[in-house]
């Protein structure tokens, strides 16, 4: 075995990767290095700055998601809850609102439309699946119906425009309330007996009922979190563009769900790598912007995110039958 | 023998062809203010023919291809010439937008209804090329005339007229804003924030690239999809400025992603350094020019063109007149210097009692 995996493995075990997501690091290494070479300007400090705030949107979502998809749960809903917590924070605000009570209110918003998943998923037992997918063109259908597919606009306001504009010192602050996010949930998930629960009831749901975890709460929770964490990228979203977009997030549910697989998180649960979803989400923000840099055709984006689905899936596999053995 | 025959008759033919189309040119400019008779073409024959319906009020549905921006204002358009003609007492306004953009298969679903209830005309945008042929056929066929709106390539036989402006006069429209401005000014470098490939991208292009390439001082440097849509316009826009931090002019083929271009270059401090030129003229472009952050913005007639769908609605189905097949008007650039002259009750519907 090379000193490099070997490197790797320690970092794993030292943040926790569980055995996924060393694929991903590998990978993101790779490509950062690849376009580094392509482009001089591709590392410059104002160019990986973007990346970071361009990941955002879909890291703090995906953070939430790894919880999701850890108990064997999928969240199809949160790219509407995105556009309609970020709708409801610039109609607030609109109306004359004040910014930090718009922003409550719109993560308010977002963590109820997670309770109400969370509820039907849990205690109504519907497949997680319909519930979330139902919920996705519902919200969506509201806001074409209230905004009547005009964006709302006209968001000035300076302490609005600080959550997804501002910087502390040289970081953006959508980076840094990205990285307390982060540490709050790396904290929740790996730290706390709701995180080890979590997993348990991904790993096997039978067991877990019967040692008394209340699997409901657990389930509602994590799915309340994942809209609080929708709304959140909702507000800085929408701040970032001064402007609320009726078609914001479209697409989000299968970017997030990529990011949180890419990392190495498993779709059969029980296993989450947050890091690994962290590095997924940027990792899609850097093919994005390399593609973009190099003047090739963005589709690629697609074919490429896909390929590197595949390949870091594979070599979490094949890297966790190396232990095995 | 044959060619002694033929000849006449072809003359005959051109000539019965010829003068009539004349005339109405004439007629059309009365009916269609500013339409630009050089883009009319000939009608195919296989269109629904003309009939003065007496029955009131006409059913006419409007099927645009989403609802946003764009087509609210059509539809303000629509409604202030309906409430011209006597409002909803002569005609309903049927509207139905399908919940996204591109989705074809809702528009079929509605197009369908429509033909079964028998509704008396039919105003549909269509997304692509050959887009929904078979329902403008078969509304056809049941005598629905069927009018198509801001549809960059109207290419089946059947559609009765074809309103709105030529897609690729808009991306011209651009281009010659630059030469006019720039021309004389070095090398200037150009980015360009396109739209989803498709025919609507493929136009605009192409009437840019036609006006651009004539000028070898103006080099297009970089060239990216930013989906129609403003968050994509500012991503793209931030890395296309890592890769090409000299940009003198970014060009957008929506105002929608130069709205976004413009959220990069705020956070760069360039706003007003690299010009900003839009499409559309939305309400946001319109008072970014007026602050000095576009340069300039297209305007492609969105309200007329909905005044436009009812007067050849009116024409068509109330007076049983025929009408041209393309209904086109030209696309008017805005930049600092006339922007006070566009008046912005262009944007909304003004209710007819208020006017």
């Amino acid at each position: 075995m090379s000193a490099q995996t070997l490197g790797v493995k320690s970092l794993g075990s030292r943040f926790k990767l569980s055995g996924g997501g060393s694929g991903i690091l590998i990978a993101l290494i790779v490509l950062i290095a690849a376009l580094g070479l392509a482009s001089p300007r591709f590392l410059s400090l104002g160019n990986l700055t973007d990346i970071t705030r361009q990941a955002v949107f879909v890291a703090i979502i995906a953070f939430g998601a790894t919880l999701v998809i850890a108990m064997r749960g999928i969240d199809l809903s949160v790219g509407s809850t995105l556009a309609f917590t970020g709708l409801i924070a610039a109609d607030l605000m609109n109306r004359g609102f004040n910014p930090f009570a718009s922003v409550a209110a719109s993560l308010a918003a977002g963590t109820l439309i997670g309770i109400v998943n969370g509820v039907l998923v849990a205690k109504v037992k519907i497949a997680d699946f319909i519930v979330t997918m139902a919920m996705m063109v519902m919200t969506r259908g509201l806001i074409m119906v209230y905004t009547e597919g005009i964006p709302l606009t006209g968001l000035s306001n300076p302490t609005f425009q600080m959550f997804g504009q501002g910087f502390v010192w040289l970081v953006p602050m959508p980076v840094l309330i990205t990285i307390v996010t982060f540490l709050a949930i790396y904290f929740l998930l790996y730290q706390t007996r709701f995180g080890r629960y979590t997993l348990s009831i991904g790993s096997n749901p039978e067991a877990a009922r019967l040692v008394g975890i209340r699997i409901d709460h657990i389930k509602i929770t994590v799915y309340a979190l994942t809209g609080f964490l929708a709304a959140l990228s909702g507000v800085l979203l929408t701040s970032r563009l001064e402007a609320a977009m009726p078609e914001a997030g479209e697409g989000y549910e299968l970017d997030v769900i990529a990011a949180v697989v890419m990392g190495g998180t498993s779709l059969a649960g029980g296993k989450a790598s947050l890091l690994g979803t962290a590095a997924g989400a940027i990792l899609m923000a850097v093919v994005r912007n390399g593609l973009n840099i190099l003047n090739v055709n963005t589709f690629w984006h697609q074919v490429v995110i896909g390929a590197i689905i595949l390949m870091a899936v594979c070599a979490d596999k094949f890297g966790g039958r190396l232990k095995e053995a | 023998m044959r060619r002694s025959i033929s000849l006449p008759f072809a003359a005959t033919l051109l000539a019965a062809m010829i003068v009539p189309a004349v005339v109405r040119a004439a007629d059309y400019g009365a009916a269609f203010p500013g339409i630009l008779l050089d883009k009319v073409i000939p009608a195919t024959g296989k269109e629904a023919k003309p009939q003065a319906k007496a029955h009131r009020p006409l059913k006419v549905g409007f099927l645009p291809t989403a609802m946003d921006t764009y087509y609210q204002r059509v539809l303000a358009g629509v409604k202030e010439e309906i409430d011209r003609l006597g409002g909803p007492s002569t005609i309903q306004l049927l509207v139905q937008a399908p919940k996204s953009q591109s989705a074809t298969d809702d528009q079929v679903r509605t197009m369908e209804a429509w033909i079964n209830e028998h509704v008396d005309a039919i105003a549909v945008a269509l997304y692509n090329e050959g887009a929904l042929e078979p329902l403008i056929r078969r509304a056809t066929e049941a005598g629905i005339p069927v009018f198509l709106f801001n549809s960059p390539v109207a290419d089946d036989p059947y559609y009765v007229s074809d309103i709105g402006y030529d897609q690729s006069d808009g991306g011209r429209a651009q281009a010659q804003w630059i030469v006019d401005h720039y021309k004389d000014k070095g090398e200037v470098k150009i980015a360009i924030l396109e739209g989803l490939p498709g025919p609507h991208t493929a136009q605009r292009m192409k009437g840019f690239n036609e006006i651009i390439s004539k000028y070898p001082n103006l080099k297009i440097v970089a060239k990216q999809p930013a989906g129609w849509v403003r968050a994509q316009g500012l991503s793209v826009t931030e890395n296309m400025l890592t890769a090409h931090p000299d940009i003198d002019i970014l060009v957008a083929l929506y105002d929608e992603m130069a709205l976004g271009g413009l959220q990069a270059l705020k956070a760069r401090k360039l706003n007003g350094k690299i010009a900003i030129v839009g499409y559309e003229n939305m309400k946001e472009a319109n008072d970014a020019i007026k602050v000095g952050d576009f340069a300039a913005t297209v305007d492609t007639g969105a309200k007329e063109e909905g005044r436009n769908i009812v007067r050849a609605v009116e024409q068509f189905v109330m007076k049983g007149e025929g009408v041209p097949k393309k209904i086109f008007v030209a696309p008017k650039t805005y930049d600092a210097s006339n922007i006070g002259t566009f008046d912005p009750s262009d944007y909304i519907y003004v209710a007819k009692s208020t006017k």
